[in-house]
């Protein structure tokens, strides 16, 4: 065919004719033209094949399909009402669904993904003094699981290894100043053992990646950059190759770029670390090393099983090898302890737990799902099901209407011999034809809507996702399209032929009115979610935490990373906080450890100076250090006592301040300043209580203040220190000035968390925003919706009733009295669908009950206001339809019978 | 060929065939139509027509080696077949006997 269009095309061309293109396509069209025809021809006789296809009908579909195409066509704006809320309640269930499934369904994005083994521990530990995790870890039949061991357990493993083609240890490292082409900022780094990559079998896209022979002191240290990392700070340049760059001081060259799809192997769906460098250097770009600390768990493990080798058979090979390592780290630390330290409390009694080794399919990624987003996937999942079965109702009770209008086509389809299974058919390829279009809008809003959802912005949209839609589209076309399909042809033809008939008029009413009960019902239970969710965020944002988080401006600097020394960590620190201070628009400015509500969290057991027996006085203690500056800046309130001054040195007596619910808790009815604490019970006269102050909140909103002790950052050593900043007016507006600040200190420091106190709140309400934003956003909607039902069912009525009502008028009733009857009607169907809502909204109530805030899920505010609106719009909505009724002329309508 | 049935596009295709010789294929079959006819017939009218016949058994096709017109490609000849002949020689029959029996009165009329 196709030599015969060029030859057609050369002819064309030499007989000089100008529409050459135009030719082309007709001749294209008329053989596709062509094709498609066929199959609908009349059987000839000379084709004798009873194919399979046309015993299912096949010919007839596309017949079928043709007409339906036509029937669609010819009322476009019923078309694109029904496209339009199909389009929302598919398109809502494939965001959902991709996010998802990127979250659950999808594998790490190696080779054979399945044959990965991730080796964790589960059960008490007494065998760790330090410990890391970087995600969130499933219990392990109710016993704690941790993902980290330590590096001495990583090389015993490894040794003990005889099921797994290797074992690799990773860890992150969170933060890592990097310097290249003379400019500074901040990277995210994993560190890994030389077979890292050769074990997760992932190769460079450019260069190499490392392997053993970079992992050792002697070596020259490489690092592999990610893609993204590669992409926006080398601008995917590939000549970066063997250059130098500066990461935390080391210099390091850049031997590789991993995979753009490649993300690492700690969870799906996560940031790839921008650097990865093998684990011999981690003392190198580290303050303080772990690798020879046999007590500090701190790195992650995966392993690649050998063929034929099962999950259990690790298990078996690695356990006892596991429990003897961490068992001779514990005992080489002890044995490493000081006569005076082993008679310490804290080592005297020490336990003797060791955890089991629990293995696992790392086909997945280290980290489990953490439950925000399971909470988040399962609620969601609920408003977007509800939004498809309003949707479905919806487009049944548009298609019921619309097949009264098509009555007498398909009577007169049935009296010329039609079967019924036929007509319903060709009624169901109408409705798959409209659900496979509405499909299609679907996948389109999932993939915008994606980006909505707090895990759904990187989740990709592959072959999974058109799969679900597509079977939801089919599931949706036969729930719309059915019970319509059957009910309109079922009909009694000499009746519906006769003009005016209507036979079918009852029963469509009847289910009419049963589909809209259901919408109001459901669209009720939307609104109270809405409610609810709506009225959490709005007291978790009246929530007083204890200090004005207004016109704060916040930023870290991690200036050690730099190489900067104790003393000048200090100096940067006093200087910065001096300059700062002087910006116009800068109130007071002042450092701290972590900063209040940021999501971190530090605590301690605290013991006090005369506290009865050798039990801790406050066995979690939150803690915080902060410099003088900090409670101004802050507007937290001293109570009683004092803040810390600049007497408070390294030399001078230590001093702590603690809030009132420590107050409270470490000396009851008693004034606790001038009293001691400590952190051992040895140490527990170390630090004088000297002010108390008003109760913060520290991490959580919604948890109650914790009892938290503030110590003074100029009476230790400074690490990477948060800057807190006090504005006169909005902090935006002089964030320039504080970043120029940073840079004529030092233009090598990278501003680290840049944000303003306003703003980190309202991220900590992100779910609850979702929450409340996709409740009041799709219940406003099914309420929209289900208004327009009963509009329409309601003015449908009113029609029919046209001679009713006129007999009534003519017989003397009052127009007050027919707007009050019709008002009555549309009242019974929405009080029915109401009583059903708010049941199921009592019902679903303890479901939600964790995710609410100061409010109980049966709270009845909302249910009422819920329950007001629908009434309110509801009346609207019959209003007219009841207007129009009484506006009827008696005559007219008498005339019309 | 029992029963074998003939429309007019159809015919007139295997006239063309027929005419043609060894050189008919799609667009051969075309151009003789639009001369002797002289309406448009469409490309795919032709390929629905070739794909009828060939399944009736009323032509046979092969593919041949394309020229460098067709940028090389090789195109599907048709030749008529035995039975191809046969229904060719039988509508004319009837054509014939129609022609010969009708009154002269008539056939003026109509044309």
């Amino acid at each position: 065919v196709s030599g015969d269009l060029l030859e057609l095309w050369a002819i064309r061309q030499t007989s000089g004719r100008r529409d050459l293109r135009r030719a082309l396509w007709r001749d294209i069209a008329s053989i596709v033209g062509a094709r498609l025809r066929r199959p609908a021809m009349a059987p000839s006789p000379h084709e004798p094949r009873v194919s399979a296809s046309r015993i299912l009908g096949v010919p007839h579909m596309w017949h079928d399909l043709r007409y339906a195409c036509r029937v669609i066509r010819r009322q476009p704006a019923f078309a694109a009402v029904v496209l339009v809320s199909l389009a929302l309640g598919i398109g809502a269930n494939s965001a959902l669904f991709t996010a998802v499934n990127g979250l659950l369904l999808e594998k790490v994005a190696v080779p054979d993904p399945d044959a990965l083994v991730r080796v964790k521990s589960a059960g008490p530990n007494d065998m760790v003094r330090s410990s890391s995790d970087y995600g969130f870890n499933a219990p392990d039949a109710g016993r704690r699981v941790r993902s980290t061991v330590s590096f001495a357990i990583f090389q015993a493993l490894r040794a003990a290894n005889q099921t797994m083609t290797d074992l690799t240890a990773f860890a992150p490292r969170g933060g890592l100043n990097v310097f290249a082409d003379g400019q500074a900022d901040f990277a995210t780094g994993l560190e890994a053992s030389g077979n890292y990559f050769h074990t997760l079998e992932v190769n460079a896209s450019h260069g190499r990646v490392f392997t053993e022979d970079d992992d050792r002191l002697d070596a020259t240290p490489v690092v592999v950059l990610s893609d993204p990392y590669w992409q926006h700070r080398f601008h995917g340049d590939p000549s970066v190759i063997h250059r130098v760059i500066s990461v935390n001081n080391q210099r390091m060259t850049i031997v590789g770029i991993t995979p753009p799809e490649f993300v690492g192997v700690q969870q799906l769906n996560g940031q790839p670390p921008d650097l990865t460098m093998p684990l011999a250097f981690d003392a190198a770009v580290t303050t303080q090393t772990r690798m020879n600390e046999p007590t500090s768990w701190w790195l992650l493990l995966m392993g690649r099983r050998k063929p034929g080798v099962t999950v259990e058979h690790v298990q078996g090979n690695l356990d006892g090898p596991f429990r003897a390592a961490a068992r001779a780290g514990m005992a080489a630390y002890t044995a490493g302890l000081s006569a005076a330290d082993r008679q310490l409390s804290s080592n005297r009694q020490r336990g003797t737990a060791v955890p089991a080794l629990s293995v696992s399919s790392g086909a997945r990624g280290t980290y489990d799902l953490n439950t925000t987003s399971a909470q988040s996937a399962e609620f969601l999942s609920v408003v977007v099901s509800i939004v498809l079965l309003i949707v479905c109702a919806n487009v049944a009770n548009l298609l019921l209407s619309r097949a009264t209008a098509r009555q007498r086509e398909i009577s007169i389809r049935l009296s010329m011999g039609a079967t019924r299974a036929r007509l319903v058919r060709q009624l169901l390829t109408e409705s798959l034809l409209l659900s496979g279009l509405g499909g299609a809008c679907g996948v389109v809003v999932g993939y915008w809507g994606r980006a909505l959802l707090p895990f759904g912005q990187s989740a990709p949209v592959n072959w999974h996702v058109f799969a679900f839609v597509a079977g939801l589209s089919v599931l949706t076309g036969i729930a719309f399209g059915l019970l319509p399909a059957l009910r309109t042809t079922r009909v009694d033809l000499a009746d519906s032929m006769k003009e005016g008939g209507r036979s079918v008029t009852g029963t469509r009413s009847l289910l009419a009115k049963g589909l809209l009960i259901v919408q109001v019902a459901l669209s009720l239970l939307l609104l109270v979610g809405a409610g609810l969710f709506l009225r959490t965020l709005d007291n978790l944002r009246h929530v007083d935490v204890g200090f004005n988080p207004t016109n704060l401006l916040e930023f870290g600097l991690r200036p050690q990373l730099n190489g900067y020394d104790a003393t000048r960590v200090a100096n940067l620190y006093d200087e910065l906080v001096d300059r700062l201070s002087t910006i116009p628009g800068v109130r007071s400015a002042a450092t701290t450890q972590m900063t209040l509500t940021s999501g971190g969290e530090s605590s301690s057991t605290v013991w006090a100076e005369g506290h009865p027996g050798d039990k801790p006085a406050e066995p979690d203690m939150f803690v915080m250090t902060v410099s003088p500056e900090f409670f101004k800046t802050m507007e937290i309130p001293i109570l009683t006592g004092r803040g810390f001054t600049n007497h408070d040195t390294l030399t001078s007596p230590k001093v702590v301040l603690i809030n009132e619910t420590a107050a409270r808790r470490l000396f009851p009815g008693d004034n606790p300043l001038g009293h001691h604490v400590g952190f051992s019970l040895e140490d527990n006269a170390a630090l004088e209580i000297v002010g108390i102050l008003r109760d913060t909140k520290y991490n959580s909103i919604r948890d109650a203040v914790p009892p938290t002790m503030y110590s003074c950052s100029r009476q230790g050593s400074q690490g990477s220190m948060q800057f807190v900043v006090r504005t006169a007016a909005d902090p935006n507006i002089v964030s320039d000035a504080v970043r120029s600040t940073v840079r004529q200190v030092d233009s090598t420091l990278p501003l680290t968390n840049f944000t303003t106190q306003a703003d980190q709140l309202e991220k900590r309400f992100a779910q609850e925003r979702l929450f409340a934003t996709a409740y009041s956003l799709f219940g406003g909607l099914a309420l929209l919706l289900a208004c327009i039902g009963l509009f329409g069912l309601m003015s449908y009525n009113v029609s029919r009733r046209t001679s009713e009502i006129g007999i009534r008028m003519a017989l003397g009733a009052k127009r007050g009295a027919v707007v009050r009857m019709v008002l009555a009607e549309s009242f019974l169907l929405v009080g029915l669908g109401s009583a059903c809502g708010l049941a199921s909204s009592v019902a679903a109530g303890r479901l939600v009950k964790a995710v609410l805030f100061g409010l109980a899920p049966t709270d009845p505010v909302t249910l009422m206001s819920a329950l007001a609106l629908v009434l309110l719009v509801a009346a609207f909505a019959a209003y007219l339809p009841a207007r129009r009724a009484s506006l009827v002329d008696p005559m007219v309508a008498l005339r019309q019978q | 060929m029992k029963g074998a049935h003939l429309g007019e596009f159809e015919e007139l295709v295997l006239l063309a065939v027929q005419h043609l010789g060894d050189d008919a294929y799609g667009v051969s079959v075309k151009h003789v139509l639009e001369r002797e006819t002289t309406r448009d017939v469409s490309i795919g009218a032709v390929y629905a027509s070739l794909d009828r016949l060939d399944q009736k058994g009323l032509v046979r096709s092969e593919m041949t080696p394309g020229a460098a017109v067709r940028g090389g490609r090789s195109r599907r000849s048709f030749v008529v077949s035995p039975d191809g002949l046969r229904a060719l020689r039988e509508m004319r029959r009837v054509r014939d006997r129609l022609w010969s029996s009708a009154p002269a009165g008539a056939v003026k009329g109509r044309s």
